[in-house]
C-alpha cells in the first residue's frame, strides 16, 4: 500500500466567512479525485491534556465529545467515534494517532482552528486526522456562550466535520470589511470557512447541507434510496463554468444545499437532497476567498448571480437528467 | 371508416328518438368523455433562509411563492342510475398544468423570475349523485355529486411521482339527446359539471388543504 503523508490544513477563519454547500475533500488519483474518507467502524480520538484561556482539559474533551456526536447521531449518515484518553502529544505530529488539541499560533492571526491529515493517496483512507484549536483567541464552553469569546463547541463541530472529510461550504453572505477580513452576515453550513462570530453558539447544530454532505460521504440505512440527486452544468456563453457555486432550494422542505461546478466543463451534482422540486441559483464565489473551498486554478467568478428558470426535480433514488444553467458574464 | 360508422351510430339513434326521453334510463352504464377547465391553486410561501450572525431572525436569501396554473383537462367518467333520486359515478381527469415558483427579493439582486416545470396530474375519484328532476328545465336534469379519490402527480420527466388525495362537491346538469329503448347503445346525451376539488397531499410546499376549481363538459353514452 502507497502511504503518503499529506497535510491538507483546512482552516476556519476567525474573520467573517461566505456560503456555499457541502464539499468533499478528495485527492488525485490520476485523473479521478477520491474522496477522503475514514474506513473504521469507529474513529478513534485522543484530546490534549492542556487547556487553554481558562479551559481545563476536562472541560475541552466534554465539548469535543458533544461536538463528535453531533455528526455521529446524524440518522442517515453513519460514522461513529471514540473518545481513547488524553495525550501529551500535539496535534502536529504524525504520529499515527488524531489528537485534537489547544496549539498557540500567533502568526495564524485569523485562524480560529485547523484540521490536517494523513490519507493514503491511493484510496483516499484517512489514517490520522489532528485538529488544533489556536489558543490565541480567547475560547467558551458556557451553554449559552459568551460575549466576546468564541463558543469551542461550534467550532469544534466544524473542525470535525473536516475531520471525517468535509470541505467547506459557501452558503452565506459576507462583506469586506475596510479593515481587513470579511464581515458574516449569515451561514447555512456549520461547514462554512468564516466564524458566525464570538459569543453565537448556532454552530454547534448541523445545517441540511451539512447532513447532507456527511451523508452522501457514509450513508446509513436507506439514505441513497429515499434521496435524489441533481446533475447539471454550469456554462457562461455556451462554455463551462468552473467553479460556480449551485445551491438547490426546495420549497417544501425549506431546505438549501449546494455544491460546486467543478466537474469537466462545468458539470456539477448535488446529492443528498429531498426528492422533489428544487429552485437553483447559481453564484461566483465571492464570500470568502476561492482557496477556502479549493485549487483556485481555473475557478471563473466572473459572472452574474443567476436563478434556473426551469424547476428541477430531484428524484428518490436517482438523478435527474442533466441539465444545463447559462449564467450572464458580469 | 371511423367517421361513418360515427354518423351511422348518431342516426341510429335519432331515429328511435321518437320517445324523447332526456334523462337516461336506471341501471344502465353512461359512459362520458370530454374536456375541462381546471384552475389553478396556490401551493404556498416558502422563503431560502440562512442563519444570520446577529439575530436570531433568519436571513432570507430569496423568497418564493409556488402554484399549480390553470389548465385543460381530460375528463372521464362512469356513472349509473340507480335510483331516479340517486346514482354513482367514478371519474377520471388527466391535466397537464405548470407548477410556478416565482422567486423574488434575491439578496444578491439576481433577477427575479418565475420557475416553471410541467406536471402530470391526475385524478381519480368516485362518488355519489344526486339527481334533482324537479329542477328540471328545458330536459335538462341538474344533479348534485360529492365523493373522495386519489390524486397522483409526475413531476417533469416523470422522475418523481407525489400522491395525495381529495374530496370534492360539485354539481352540474345533463340531458339525453337521444334514446332508443333497445340494442347495446341506449342513448347519447350531454352533460356540464362544476366541482370544488380539495386537495391534500400531492405536490405542495404548505402542508394545508388546497382549493380547486374544475369545469367540464361531456358526451355520454348509455349502454
Amino acid at each position: 500500500m502507497r502511504r503518503a503523508l499529506t497535510v491538507l490544513a483546512i482552516l476556519l477563519c476567525a474573520a467573517p466567512r461566505p456560503a456555499q454547500a457541502y464539499l468533499h475533500l478528495t485527492v488525485s488519483t490520476g485523473s479521478t479525485q477520491t474522496p477522503l474518507k475514514w474506513d473504521v467502524s469507529r474513529v478513534r480520538w485522543f484530546a490534549t491534556d492542556r487547556g487553554a484561556s481558562g479551559i481545563t482539559a476536562a472541560q475541552f474533551q466534554t465539548e469535543l465529545a458533544s461536538s463528535f456526536a453531533t455528526w455521529e447521531t446524524v440518522p442517515t449518515a453513519s460514522i461513529a467515534f471514540q473518545f481513547v484518553g488524553f495525550t501529551s502529544a500535539t496535534p502536529d505530529d504524525d504520529d499515527g494517532i488524531s489528537v485534537l488539541g489547544f496549539q498557540s499560533e500567533p502568526d495564524l492571526d485569523r485562524v480560529l482552528g485547523a484540521t490536517s491529515f494523513v490519507v493514503d493517496t491511493t484510496t483516499g483512507e484517512i489514517v490520522e486526522s489532528d485538529v488544533f484549536f489556536n489558543a490565541i483567541f480567547t475560547w467558551s464552553t458556557a451553554a449559552a456562550g459568551e460575549a466576546g469569546r468564541f463558543d469551542l463547541q461550534s467550532v469544534a463541530t466544524h473542525e470535525i466535520g473536516h475531520f471525517v472529510g468535509l470541505g467547506h461550504s459557501a452558503l452565506g453572505e459576507t462583506e469586506i470589511r475596510p479593515e481587513g477580513g470579511r464581515r458574516v452576515f449569515a451561514t447555512g453550513a456549520v461547514m462554512f470557512p468564516i466564524s458566525l462570530g464570538r459569543g453565537v453558539t448556532k454552530d454547534r447544530q448541523l445545517q441540511p447541507d451539512d447532513i447532507a454532505g456527511v451523508s452522501a460521504l457514509y450513508p446509513d440505512g436507506d439514505f441513497s434510496d429515499t434521496t435524489g440527486a441533481l446533475s447539471g452544468r454550469v456554462t457562461v456563453n455556451g462554455t463551462g463554468v468552473i467553479g460556480a457555486h449551485v445551491v438547490a432550494f426546495n420549497p417544501r422542505t425549506g431546505t438549501l444545499i449546494g455544491g460546486f461546478s467543478l466537474g469537466q466543463g462545468g458539470t456539477f451534482q448535488i446529492a443528498g437532497l429531498s426528492p422533489g422540486a428544487h429552485v437553483l441559483r447559481v453564484e461566483p464565489i465571492d464570500d470568502a476567498d476561492v482557496d477556502s473551498f479549493f485549487s483556485p486554478s481555473g475557478i471563473n467568478v466572473d459572472f452574474q448571480v443567476t436563478l434556473h428558470s426551469q424547476l428541477v426535480v430531484a428524484p428518490s433514488g436517482g438523478a435527474s437528467d442533466r441539465f444545463d444553467v447559462a449564467v450572464r458574464p458580469k | 371508416m371511423l367517421r361513418t360508422s360515427f354518423i351511422t351510430f348518431i342516426v341510429a339513434l335519432t331515429t328511435s328518438s321518437a320517445l324523447a326521453q332526456t334523462v337516461p334510463p336506471l341501471h344502465r352504464l353512461q359512459l362520458a368523455g370530454g374536456i375541462g377547465f381546471l384552475s389553478g391553486a396556490g401551493l404556498g410561501d416558502a422563503d431560502a433562509n440562512l442563519r444570520s450572525a446577529t439575530s436570531n431572525d433568519p436571513y432570507r436569501l430569496f423568497a418564493t411563492s409556488s402554484e399549480l396554473a390553470n389548465t385543460t383537462a381530460l375528463d372521464l367518467r362512469a356513472a349509473v342510475d340507480l335510483t331516479r333520486r340517486f346514482g354513482l359515478e367514478a371519474h377520471a381527469l388527466y391535466g397537464h398544468p405548470e407548477l410556478q415558483t416565482s422567486v423574488t427579493g434575491d439578496v444578491e439582486n439576481a433577477p427575479s423570475l418565475t420557475a416553471v416545470e410541467r406536471l402530470d396530474h391526475y385524478l381519480i375519484d368516485g362518488g355519489v349523485v344526486v339527481m334533482l328532476d324537479e329542477l328540471r328545465v328545458a330536459g335538462w336534469q341538474p344533479f348534485a355529486v360529492g365523493g373522495a379519490g386519489y390524486l397522483r402527480q409526475l413531476h417533469e420527466g416523470l422522475l418523481q411521482t407525489e400522491e395525495g388525495h381529495l374530496f370534492y362537491v360539485g354539481g352540474g346538469a345533463r340531458r339525453l339527446l337521444t334514446s332508443r329503448n333497445k340494442g347495446f347503445l341506449r342513448g347519447l346525451g350531454a352533460r356540464g359539471d362544476v366541482r370544488w376539488n380539495i386537495l391534500s397531499g400531492g405536490i405542495t410546499v404548505e402542508d394545508k388543504t388546497r382549493n380547486q376549481i374544475a369545469v367540464s363538459g361531456s358526451v355520454f353514452v348509455v349502454f
